[in-house]
């Protein structure tokens, strides 16, 4: 499992070096290019979709399971950095969904990921 | 973890009886380890720009890596002035750009997770029925994979796809951030007049698509139609009132358009909002600057006019 979030990670890594190589070249003198925006419109949008998936009651139930306090992982999720941000949005891209319903098994997944992302848990690192 | 996808379960070819093939897609035999220029003008070709892999070699090959990177390719696809689109990672997406007659540039692992051996080929069919793809891949013109052992190489390779799409088209399965980060690309590419294309479907599928505005008024911008500009940075600044960096572009353009006092008004309060250790607060700062510097004279008819419409 590990080899395979390292390659995941990896990928991203590349996809955000691209990007910020794109970023780097500004559109015109005085005039500010477009990736200002386009990257804290993303930013804003993928930690919205994490913290109303937290927020489900489903999601919310897993966390106190595992005796974590679901304000404080919304919280956290606030605080991801961008590649991590990219990730977990990456691994729910993949989650076969329904009107945007994540399934069970995808939901444990993404808590997991979550907590490890958060440092509540190095679970992948052990396995 | 993901549970295994299978082609018959996607909504873009379980109606279907009849298989999907593109048979129209070119061939290009593939050199000693060289998939990528293969891979990549096989996509570029279909889409109508003509490419050998000969001529792509020196633009996307590493030799030292014996291969080539995603960036490459992304790179030299919007160099051409086209969209680089990369699917979301479903089966889903990729059967419905299939559906859509457009080959899908994949990224395989053909070795294991531990010891992977990258491969890039270009998936041209997929039979529902009998659970198989068809790729045109390395010297094989017409490879047939089941559909598992291709979704478990290209999972391994993170599920990694793209399509090859003319500015003024829209992918299959349109997703928001993915469609931005392909026209940015081209505006990094320095392609402004395909990226204001580009831009117009995105607010075509989102007509209130705050980044699509901006980029829009940037495309303009740079390619000289101020008025343009102007039209789609004060839509933004409506849509996005608070929001320095609009402010800033419009500021500018409403500068060069001679419109200097409203320009000035405009950046001077902008300025104002920001503590200095904002980000936008250095770009706001040169603006003021630049437009103080700018000769004070009768301003043309049609600033006024503009500044009640964007009041409206």
């Amino acid at each position: 499992m590990r080899g395979k979030f390292g390659l995941r990670a990896i990928t991203a890594l590349v996809c955000l070096s691209l990007c910020s190589m794109g970023f780097a070249q500004a559109a015109h003198a005085g005039v500010i290019g477009t990736h200002a925006v386009a990257g804290s419109e993303q930013r804003t949008a993928q930690v919205a979709r994490l913290q109303s998936l937290v927020a489900g009651e489903e999601v919310r139930a897993k966390l106190v399971d595992l005796g974590v306090d679901p304000e404080w992982a919304a919280q956290r999720v606030a605080s991801l950095t961008d590649a991590e941000l990219a990730r977990l949005n990456a691994e729910i891209e993949q989650m076969p969904a329904g009107a945007g319903v994540v399934t069970i098994v995808g939901i444990t997944f993404i808590v997991l990921l979550i907590l490890e992302l958060t440092g509540v848990i190095d679970i992948f690192k052990k396995i | 973890m993901s549970p295994g996808e299978h082609l018959s379960e996607t909504t873009a070819l379980s109606n279907r009886a009849a298989p999907i093939e593109l048979t129209a897609t070119p061939f290009y035999p593939q050199e000693e380890l060289q998939c990528g220029p293969a891979a990549l003008a096989t996509v570029l070709d279909s889409a109508g720009s003509r490419a050998t892999p000969d001529a792509l070699v020196s633009e996307v090959y590493v030799p030292g890596l014996e291969g080539s990177l995603q960036p490459e390719l992304l790179g030299a696809i919007r160099r051409r002035g086209l969209l680089a689109y990369e699917l979301p990672p479903t089966l889903e997406g990729l059967a419905a750009e299939l559906v859509a007659g457009r080959p899908v540039l994949v990224l395989q692992n053909l070795g294991l997770a531990s010891r992977p051996i990258w491969h890039y080929a270009v998936v041209i069919g997929a039979d529902a029925s009998t659970e198989t793809v068809t790729l045109r891949s390395g010297r094989e013109q017409r490879l047939q994979m089941s559909s598992t052992k291709f979704m478990s190489s290209w999972d391994k390779a993170g599920r990694w796809a793209l399509v090859v799409l003319h500015p003024d088209e829209a992918p299959a399965d349109p997703r928001r951030e993915r469609l931005h980060r392909a026209v940015l690309g081209l505006e990094a590419a320095g392609r402004p007049a395909e990226a204001s294309q580009a831009w117009r479907v995105v607010l075509h599928i989102w007509p209130d698509d705050s980044v699509a505005l901006f980029g829009l008024g940037n495309a303009r911008y740079s390619l000289g139609d101020l008025h343009g500009a102007r039209v789609a940075w004060e839509r933004y600044v409506k849509l996005n009132p608070a929001e320095p960096s609009g402010l800033n572009n419009l500021a500018v353009v409403l500068g060069d358009l001679g419109c200097r006092n409203l320009a000035l008004e405009l950046a001077r309060a902008t300025l104002n909002t920001l503590a200095p250790d904002d980000e936008a607060y250095p770009q706001v700062f040169d603006t003021v600057s630049a437009l103080e510097g700018l000769p004070v004279g009768k301003e043309p008819e049609f600033c006024r006019t503009a500044e009640r419409a964007s009041q409206s």
